[in-house]
């Protein structure tokens, strides 16, 4: 009943409205090289503040959707995925947009995309609401230990060392700590500086870790050579060509959802991993990078599928699942609402707000893709050199707006820089935003719980919930280690034999 | 990048962290032991800041033994990185923004004048754009501008 009731608040004239051009601007920017789904979705955030909680969910959850999907277009037709989550997808539709159907490959992509975003939509709404009377019980141990988890997951999951992701992810801790440290209520890590005492807000930083970062680092690399894109066959897929994926896309759609939920996990493994199981099932897996459905179809559907996964422990736990959830955390945040095990009780049409646009925006996608898709082509040929200053002086501006304060204006500069030196030393960006979002969170949880323990650290090994998730954090931790070890012995195994 | 500058990389990158984690230390060396608390206002700050001592120490240890930092040839790919560029557009982002907390500008015309110096920089200066930059200046400063001071009720230097 409540989902029909959330369906129908969405529904509403002007929550439509914010879905479709919430859905329509995320295509378009997801489609665009060089313009990063956490770009957008920070980008967004000014606009959101003089909407209604509820409106700002909407349009956020929208935009987030719309981007994961516009991502797939320039991945079909240029061999340049529009965001990391559609990189597998350049395997197949590039090959098949060279044979000249490119139209056949972006309306699979379209299909695969709907059916991601529909089934893990049906997860999300099983799963929520009794995952949130679970979390009731957790105590602040609990809270600290999950935090931990999804530190750990998004640094051993993140492209290159894990090393690195992990220092990241401190790095992002230690930049939420300075101003008035919650529990004493004392000045800390302030330099001085009068401004420092609030510390640093979240949106000039995150505008500038996922904005201005990504515009310098497209400077340096400017003159990568693109090619322009270009279809004419019809993107409208055959019946029976649908009946044959229905199975890939349903099976993708699942595992996409079930990696979405894992925190920190984005899209991208989603759809590697599903990209993977589909050509192992294959009867034809060397055809796999060729240009076939099925590899369109499995990377597309798990990657859209990782959305609504990723929402299930945001909206229930408070642990964003992706970046995307990072930046939706940071407007719930900003207007006054906390997600987590309290949010169905506390703020039921934000909880029901984010599930019912989700499935809307799955259909509003739809819409727009089959009418607009052609006019979305002559948009992303626009160049960088026009992207990169309008980026900047919507950064500006978004800063500034947020306390009608220059500092925030030099706070997303210097971070802006810090997220540049970061790219070119090799940091990830993922778990420096998660680090510095959660840091709060993690530090409150642990203080109170020593506080209610007598300063006994032993509930972290008693509590079974709490060494559950420190006993996956560690697992996942030493897993990369033994891997390489296995690998290591058996490399060596081979070379005493031979 | 060549393997080379990915070390000499990774040892820059190691000398900021103890130095960052040093910083942690002196600048929460002044906060009060805890009370009526178990942990005080310090032990975060200072349990990342070993933290961040101990991988880092890891990262010089693999680097010294030769393990991991296989990057990508980017050179190889096919085109030079623009460094320069990257640094003359901070400079107009700097210059922007301290032009508009000195008040010597308002938002309209630094907006105006970054668009199309950003835009000049990041192509090389072709004068073939300079037409449209202006254009999408003026839109953008405009357009920007109205959008969050009319519709949105937000201010605007």
């Amino acid at each position: 009943m409540q989902v029909l009731d959330a369906l129908l608040q969405v529904l509403q004239p002007d929550l439509l409205l914010l879905v479709f051009a919430g859905t329509a601007a995320g295509i378009f920017a997801g489609a665009i090289p060089g313009i990063s789904g956490g770009m957008t979705l920070a980008l967004a955030l000014p606009l959101t503040f003089h909407m209604s909680g509820v409106e700002a969910t909407v349009l956020i959850v929208s935009l987030y959707v719309g981007v994961v999907t516009g991502g797939f277009i320039t991945a079909i037709v240029l061999n340049i995925p529009g965001t990391v989550n559609s990189i597998a997808t350049a395997y197949d539709g590039f090959p098949m947009a060279r044979r000249g159907e490119a139209g056949r490959a972006l309306g699979l992509g379209m299909a695969a995309s709907f059916t991601g975003c529909v089934v893990s939509w049906i997860f999300l709404v099983l799963l929520a609401p009794p995952l949130a009377r679970i979390a009731l019980a957790f105590d602040h141990f609990d809270y600290f230990a999950m935090v931990i988890m999804a530190l750990v997951f998004i640094s051993t999951l993140s492209e290159g060392s894990m090393i690195k992701a992990m220092i990241a992810g401190l790095l992002g801790m230690l930049l939420a700590l300075p101003g008035i440290d919650p529990v004493s209520a004392r000045l800390r890590l302030d330099f001085g500086i009068p401004e420092m005492a609030s510390g640093f807000q979240m949106l000039p930083v995150l505008i500038s870790l996922f904005g201005i970062s990504q515009i310098l680092s497209d400077t340096v690399g400017i003159d990568q050579k693109t090619e322009r894109l270009r279809f004419s066959d019809s993107i409208l897929p055959k019946l029976q060509t649908l009946r044959r994926q229905a199975g890939n896309a349903l099976r993708s759609s699942v595992i996409g959802t079930w990696i979405g939920i894992l925190p920190g996990i984005g899209g991208a493994i989603g759809s590697f991993v599903s990209y993977s199981v589909a050509r192992n099932l294959s009867k034809e897996p060397e055809r796999f990078g060729t240009g076939i459905d099925d590899g369109i179809v499995a990377s597309e559907a798990a990657n859209n599928a990782t959305v609504g996964g990723a929402l299930v422990p945001l909206i229930t736990l408070g642990i964003p699942g992706s970046i995307g959830d990072v930046i939706l955390l940071a407007a719930l945040i900003m207007h006054g609402v906390t997600p987590g095990p309290m949010l169905f009780q506390n703020n039921p049409e934000i909880a029901w707000g984010v599930i019912g646009t989700m499935l809307v925006a799955s259909f509003a996608i739809l819409a727009i893709m089959l009418v607009a898709i052609p006019w979305i082509a002559r948009v992303v040929n626009v160049s960088k050199v026009y992207i990169i200053p309008a980026v900047f002086v919507l950064s500006i501006a978004g800063a500034f707006a947020i306390n009608n304060s220059m500092f925030d204006v030099w706070v997303m500069l210097g971070a802006g820089l810090l997220g540049f030196a970061m790219l070119v030393g090799g940091l990830p960006l993922g778990p420096f935003a998660l680090g510095f979002i959660l840091a709060p969170l993690a530090e409150t949880s642990l203080r109170a719980g020593l506080m209610a323990s007598q300063g006994s650290f032993l509930p972290l090994i008693e509590r079974p919930t709490t060494l559950l998730f420190l006993g996956a954090a560690l697992l996942t931790f030493c897993w990369p280690f033994w891997r390489n070890y296995q690998m290591r012995r058996a490399a060596l195994l081979r070379g005493g034999t031979s | 990048m060549t393997q080379r500058a990915s070390i000499w990389r990774d040892l820059a990158l190691v000398m900021v962290l103890t130095v960052l984690s040093a910083v942690v230390f002196v600048a929460t060396a002044d906060l009060p032991v805890p009370r009526w608390e178990p942990i005080g206002p310090a032990a975060l700050p200072r349990a990342i800041a070993v933290l961040l001592l101990l991988l880092s120490s890891l990262l010089l240890v693999r680097r010294l033994l030769g393990l991991g930092g296989a990057v990508a040839e980017r050179e190889a790919l096919g085109y030079v990185p623009r460094y320069g560029r990257a640094a003359a557009l901070v400079a107009v982002m700097a210059a922007g923004a301290a032009a508009m907390n000195l008040g010597w500008l308002s938002y309209r015309p630094m907006a105006f004048l970054a668009v199309v110096l950003g835009g000049l920089i990041v192509c090389g200066f072709d004068r073939r754009h300079l037409l449209s930059l202006a254009l999408m200046g003026l839109v953008l400063a405009l357009g920007i501008h109205f959008l969050l001071t009319s519709v949105l009720i937000t201010r605007l230097p």
